[in-house]
């Protein structure tokens, strides 16, 4: 009796391992709603912060490095932009099926990389008289860049006629 | 559709401003031009990686077939940093495994001792009632006398 006792808790169990790992992708896929959902608040309170904050330029620094210490313990992964966003935008590709989680994790990591690329690439063209980025520092960027190409038709250069 | 679309811009911003060198102020022309470019470079890179995960073929575009892509797209100087964040990702996600596997022990553990407690309980209850039962007849005994 003992035995058999044993035998059905390890089905059970089994049982219950399957069950968990067909609601895994649904799980996941909540809980990046939710986090996406935190991500719009706080994508509005910043927002609603900066514009008082234009006024005081110190205020903003240091409500950021607020925000910051805030983020970092719950932050996965250590990524800035949200992931679920990155998701749906990969899933409006039409040639794509089913795009695996730590795939996604890379495209978010890599974009964040990109973003840091495109703009220091960008402020060494601007040089260092001057104070602000412009869009033709960057769009002369991309021109001259060799490996950012693909985006010459979408932030071209102004042309003056 | 396309605002659910676009990526956030404060998060955005706050990336750009941490790669300015500083007091360098980045026009909203360019900011608007950089979040664009970043949301073209993720329909860029997902392409190039469903090629890859195409010509394999597999439907579901995995970590290789995107470190692949990087490659393709002339940005292989991002692919140690992601090959290392991959590593980190991987060893998180054991790390994961084995608490939940300890926790899975530990309960149980704690159901072995339940039922061990269970048993004590109820060895207890039927000594105390033999004692009860006992004092019973001593004090029945007392009042005969």
């Amino acid at each position: 009796m003992v035995k058999d006792d044993n035998m059905k808790d390890i089905e059970d169990s089994k049982i219950e391992d399957e069950h968990e790992d067909e609601h895994e992708d649904e799980e996941e896929h909540d809980e990046e709603e939710e986090h996406e959902e935190e991500e719009e608040e706080e994508h509005e309170d910043e927002e609603g912060g900066e514009n008082k904050n234009k006024t005081k330029d110190k205020d903003n620094n240091t409500n950021d490095e607020k925000k910051k210490s805030k983020r970092r313990p719950r932050a996965e992964g250590d990524n800035q932009l949200p992931v679920a966003r990155i998701k749906r935008i990969m899933k409006s590709d039409k040639d794509v099926k089913l795009i695996s989680s730590d795939a996604v994790m890379l495209v978010t990591k890599s974009t964040e990389m990109f973003l840091q690329y495109l703009v220091k690439e960008a402020s060494k063209s601007c040089g260092t008289k001057k104070k602000t980025l412009q869009y033709k520092d960057l769009a002369s960027t991309i021109k001259d860049v060799e490996n950012l190409d693909f985006l010459s038709e979408i932030i071209p250069e102004k042309v003056s006629i | 559709m396309s605002e659910s679309q676009d990526l956030p811009g404060a998060i955005v911003n706050r990336i750009i401003k941490a790669s300015l060198p500083e007091g360098v102020l980045c026009a909203k022309e360019s900011r608007l031009a950089i979040a664009k470019a970043a949301k073209v470079w993720i329909h860029y890179l997902t392409a190039a990686s469903i090629d890859f995960s195409q010509h394999s073929g597999r439907s579901t575009v995995s970590p290789k077939d995107v470190l692949q892509a990087i490659e393709e797209i002339d940005f292989e100087i991002f692919k140690p940093q992601l090959e290392e964040y991959l590593a980190v990702l991987k060893s998180e996600k054991e790390k994961e495994k084995e608490r939940d596997k300890e926790k899975e022990k530990e309960k149980e553990k704690e159901r072995e001792r339940e039922k061990e407690k269970d048993k004590d309980n109820n060895k207890d209850d039927t000594k105390s009632k033999d004692e009860n039962k006992s004092s019973k007849k001593s004090s029945s005994s007392k009042d005969e006398k």
